[in-house]
């Protein structure tokens, strides 16, 4: 006995050294799956309060970039809508449309909640994304997050006014993407280029040209029908590489993507698993 | 200033410049070799590098810890700063016993600097302890041994630019006297 209190009191530094560690690597591999919700996130209210207070002090600085950018998806949403908008956007934002495809008819209702980013990264493996509002603007965990140029990520963390949505720059997050011709494939992130995304699953009998426009197929969280990106080079005979409409560099506002339909589906799906 | 006070000085002010001000750059600088992005210095261990020769072992660790879980708390990646700056701690005094030529015990509260230690020496302290800490840290966060070079590459990147932002703190900052007896 009185050896081994020796032998600590030799050691004792190491043996802290190897307490605290040990206590690091748990945190680290107990939140390492991303859908795992961990303690440490910026969406507590400190943290958040932190960037929303940093946000005030130099978020003047982006304004001409945050200008341009909703210029540019005025413009286009004035193309697309003619002249005649029949809804006033200022006060009713939701946005409800009857798809009919043959004889089925679906109504999808989506509504679009913008949000103004706090805190972003892009040079981690999973990055994040902080947003200024929460669970008290209806904000729920697994909702879908785009920005006018294309899909940004999912909503993983929820506070009461924050919350931390998990950026489409991670590793394991998959989008089921669509091309042209119907061909569905998946998308992913390779951890290394912000600027590009890797496209797999795609037949070898389907030739993706340079360029050929990828767009969410909607099997996923993302309504169907978003620009994703154009494919860029060919990495092998089914994979590609895909260039990302959404500059991660330069996001400022996003929309999140009420789905109420799409969280009933979800439901459903989730019942039919339980069952098997 | 006594010790504590100038640690949480210290504390605030490397903290502050690193998440609101090269974090930021961090995104906005479409600087990138090879694609991956090239700008990503992490300066903040420098708070712990910069306390007194004599700060007992178990204390530094724990400073150690308490600084790393702020950091992942901020970045949102579960203790992964946290565990690399406790391996920074452990070494810590290992390092400076190296590369100071007199022993530790004869400095008392000396802080560790540009200035104290001479160029080359305070060049290898900070060079080898930065490049420990982001070794460690970019190891646990890429996780896999097939991009290894990619981890070796990654802490190149950020290492050279830490070891320069901290030197250039270190001429802008640090107290020029020294006492010769």
């Amino acid at each position: 006995m009185r050896n081994l209190i020796l032998l600590i009191k030799q050691f004792y530094s190491f043996f802290i050294f190897l307490v605290l560690e040990l206590v690091c690597l748990i945190i680290v591999f107990r939140n390492n799956s991303y859908q795992q919700s961990s303690y440490i996130n910026s969406s507590r209210s400190i943290a958040g309060n932190f960037y929303s207070q940093k946000d005030k002090i130099v978020g003047f600085m982006n304004l001409r970039e945050v200008n341009d950018s909703l210029m540019k998806e005025n413009a286009r949403l004035k193309k697309q809508v003619g002249i005649t908008i029949p809804i006033n956007p200022l006060k009713d934002t939701s946005y409800t449309k009857k798809i009919v495809s043959d004889t089925v008819t679906q109504t999808v209702h989506y509504n679009y909640i913008p949000a103004k980013i706090l805190n972003n990264t892009i040079d981690q493996k999973i990055n994040y994304l902080t947003l200024n509002i929460g669970s008290n603007q209806g904000i729920k965990k697994g909702m879908a997050v785009i920005s006018s140029n294309g899909i940004v990520g999912r909503i993983s963390h929820v506070s009461e006014h924050y919350s931390v949505a998990l950026s489409f720059l991670s590793d394991k997050f998959n989008v089921s993407a669509v091309v042209a011709d119907s061909t569905v494939g998946k998308l992913s992130w390779d951890g290394k280029d912000p600027d590009y995304g890797i496209l797999t699953g795609i037949p070898q009998s389907v030739k993706l040209k340079p360029r050929d426009s990828v767009f969410t197929s909607g099997f996923g969280n993302f309504p169907e029908n978003i620009l994703i990106g154009r494919a860029a080079q060919v990495m092998s005979g089914t994979s590609y590489k895909i260039y990302l409409t959404t500059n991660f560099r330069k996001l400022h506002f996003v929309y999140v993507i009420a789905d109420e339909i799409n969280f009933e589906r979800k439901k459903l799906e989730d019942s039919t698993q339980v069952l098997q | 200033m006594s010790t504590p006070v100038k640690f949480i000085v210290n504390f605030i002010i490397i903290m502050l410049i690193q998440l609101f001000l090269l974090n930021d750059i961090v995104i906005k600088s479409s600087i990138s070799l090879l694609g991956i992005p090239a700008f990503i210095p992490l300066v903040y261990p420098l708070v712990l590098l910069l306390l007194p020769v004599n700060t007992p072992h178990w204390l530094l660790m724990l400073l150690g810890f308490f600084t790393g879980i702020v950091m992942d708390y901020f970045c949102n990646t579960p203790g992964m700063h946290a565990a690399a700056c406790v391996l920074l701690c452990y070494i810590r005094p290992y390092l400076l016993s190296l590369f100071f030529q007199q022993s530790v015990k004869e400095l008392g509260g000396v802080v560790p600097s540009l200035f104290r230690m001479g160029i080359a020496s305070f060049l290898f302290y900070i060079s080898v302890a930065v490049l420990v800490h982001h070794l460690f840290f970019y190891s646990l966060q890429i996780w896999s041994f097939k991009n290894g070079l990619y981890i070796l590459f990654k802490t190149l990147l950020s290492g050279i630019l830490t070891i320069l932002l901290i030197l250039l703190s270190q001429l802008l900052f640090a107290q020029r006297e020294i006492k010769r007896t």
